[in-house]
């Protein structure tokens, strides 16, 4: 009786190590932020809100998000599309050359990012894009895909393949059966791809350090920035505002998840 | 339904010479069927015979390698299958899972542009005819229902525009024995009043003789044999037939005479006269496991030592080891007759109108 309860709470006690372990950094962060001290140092004084005050009101901060929003929908829509027409073009079509379209969807994932990142410095060097929001979105895409892929494609190998043969032979053309059948029944899926492809890309830094040129940099890199030039303790309410998004989007995407799921029930079996 | 849907005659169906070749494979070689107004057809054959993919053709989602395909008097070889005005029940129903049920049954008629009131008018009936009443069950999500409403609501969304042929793809696979008993039945009624054309595709042959008006036994890609489910049992044209509907014992025998044939044993069987010989051609004569008659030795033609007994409730299957080979003989039992292993038991059969089927020959 006493035995089992002991080794009980040995095992409470590992889990609750490994949490912090895993959650202790972001807990600093969020704790670094409330503080009263002109720069960083551990443990702060605390507690004042006025670091979140500068990043509300302080027009670099603002350009910053303002930056990382637009590059971040742009990344997001192409992504998304890109993405997801290739999941149903390697799920439900015939076509030779799926397993390349695969490789090419999954690639960016096992790429290092300072390889694309040189690469991607090359190219739009050599089209004098560096510096353009064009440009960076074209890469942030690039690293989304494969996340629409992945997501996009484990969504459609658990709903039925006969839907959309259903709905052609009920009189559906291709474009009203897409419209109709592939977009909604996977559209929880399509979703949370399109989440994840915007969390990328909001917190990407070695590709963008290298494409932002001498434009006001996104949110993560203006973050990086700070941290070398001057070690203010808004990069640390900075930091929680984007753990807090981060939260809310998890949320979602399990929401979401589970709403697919359901879905997939409604095959035969 | 029936108020709408009386006015549904079926059409015309024919498949000529269609080929399918994926590759090296031919998965359907050269198939011609000619299917009437109106009648209910079996595409019945094991898995990897053809018959899916011949039904797939025939609604267009897949290209015909050769060959043609004629529904009424158009050609719909290269016509798309939304513009082919045939309706399609699939094996998994294939409900829109992000639909409710008053919607899977609507879409048809919302690309049709129908008015709201007629929309609705139309559903609510049919949903009704179906025993869906739309109070219950409008709302509802496909997972929400069972096995059987799924297929009631499939079956409800391919009818509703009222398509002139119906196709259906192994439809009872997911059911069990009850619904799918109770279904066949709904489906017969649902032909006799709609005089719809199905084309109906099954490996359940029990569901092809049950259902069909006639039934078109497919192997490797090629029909066997088009008949009626009657003649298809009674008279199966090849080996594979004979063996594929029902129990068959197949007994080699030797051709004597035009129409006399010597089994085994001696004696002589004489050959039904619709039946064509080919003289160079060695056959075997189909005796059905009820042809086969269990009685006193004195009576017998044969006898034979019981090797091994079923019991099936209404009646018992016996194994019987005889001078012509191991015979298969279904037999009702009763208080006065038992039968046991290692028994000694009487056979007798019909001699003349013997049905024989070429011997196939086999490699290996």
């Amino acid at each position: 009786m006493g035995e089992t309860a002991n080794i009980r709470r040995i095992r409470y006690l590992l889990i609750a190590l490994v949490a912090l372990y895993l959650i202790g950094p972001t807990l600093v962060v969020i704790w670094l932020s409330f503080s009263t001290d002109e720069v960083l140092r551990f443990p702060p004084h605390l507690f004042s809100w006025r670091w979140y005050e500068v990043f509300l009101f302080d027009e670099r901060w603002n350009e910053a998000v303002r930056r990382s929003l637009l590059v971040g929908s742009l990344a997001t829509f192409l992504a998304t599309i890109i993405g997801s027409v290739a999941a149903f073009g390697t799920a439900r079509t015939r076509l030779p050359g799926k397993q390349i379209v695969e490789i090419f969807a999954i690639a960016p994932l096992v790429v290092p990012p300072i390889i694309l990142a040189t690469g991607g410095y090359s190219l739009f060097a050599k089209l004098d894009m560096i510096g353009s929001n064009i440009g960076l979105a074209i890469m942030h895409t690039v690293l989304g895909v494969p996340y629409v892929y992945l997501i996009v494609s484990s969504a459609l190998a658990r709903t039925d393949p006969s839907i959309e043969l259903a709905a052609l032979s009920l009189g559906a053309n291709r474009w009203r059966t897409i419209r109709d059948v592939s977009i909604p029944a996977n559209l929880p899926a399509i979703i949370t791809g399109a989440l994840f492809a915007f969390l990328i890309s909001f917190d990407e830094v070695v590709v963008t350090v290298f494409l932002s040129g001498s434009l006001a940099p996104t949110l993560p890199v203006r973050v990086f920035s700070s941290l070398s030039l001057a070690v203010s303790p808004v990069v640390a309410a900075v930091s929680t505002v984007q753990i807090i998004i981060a939260i809310v989007l998890m949320c979602l995407v399990g929401f979401l998840q589970r709403w697919q799921r359901r879905w997939a029930e409604a095959v035969a079996h | 339904m029936s108020a709408h849907l009386g006015s549904i005659t079926g059409s015309r169906v024919q498949m000529r010479n269609l080929t399918k070749e994926y590759g090296i494979v031919r998965a359907v070689d050269n198939v011609s069927l000619d299917i009437e107004p109106g009648e209910f057809i079996s595409l019945l054959g094991p898995s990897g015979s053809g018959k899916t993919t011949a039904l797939m053709m025939l609604a267009g989602f897949e290209r015909t390698t050769s060959g043609t395909i004629h529904i009424g008097e158009q050609d719909v070889t290269l016509v798309p299958p939304f513009a082919r005005g045939i309706g399609m029940v699939f094996q998994s129903y294939a409900l829109f899972p992000h639909m409710s049920v008053y919607d899977n049954i609507s879409y048809p008629l919302k690309l049709r542009r129908m008015s709201k009131l007629e929309i609705d008018e139309r559903v609510r009936r049919a949903m009704d005819m179906v025993k869906l009443p739309p109070d219950k069950f409008a709302n509802r999500l496909p997972q929400q229902l069972s096995g059987g409403q799924r297929q009631r609501v499939a079956l409800v969304r391919a009818l509703i525009y009222e398509p002139h042929v119906l196709l259906m793809d192994e439809p009872m696979g997911a059911l069990d024995k009850n619904l799918r008993e109770e279904l066949k039945l709904e489906l017969l009624s649902l032909q006799e009043r709609l005089r719809l054309t199905i084309v109906y595709v099954t490996h359940d042959q029990g569901e092809a003789l049950m259902l069909s008006n006639r039934a078109a036994v497919m192997r490797d890609g090629r029909i066997e044999q088009v008949a009626n489910p009657e003649a298809l049992y009674r008279r199966p044209q090849t080996e594979f037939v004979a063996n594929f509907l029902g129990e068959a014992n197949l007994v080699p025998v030797e051709q004597s005479s035009e129409r006399e044939f010597t089994l085994p044993d001696g004696q002589v069987v004489r050959s039904s006269p619709d039946i064509s010989v080919d003289p160079s051609q060695s056959y075997l004569l189909l005796l059905r496991p009820e042809e086969i008659e269990v009685c006193a030795e004195a009576e017998a033609m044969l006898r034979g030592r019981i090797q091994s007994t079923v019991y099936l409730g209404s009646s018992i299957r016996i194994d019987v080891d005889t001078p012509i080979g191991v015979l298969t003989v279904v037999a009702k039992p009763n208080q006065s007759r038992r039968f046991e292993r290692n028994q000694i038991v009487g056979l007798r059969f019909a001699t003349g109108d013997a049905v024989l089927v070429p011997k196939e020959a086999r490699a290996g």
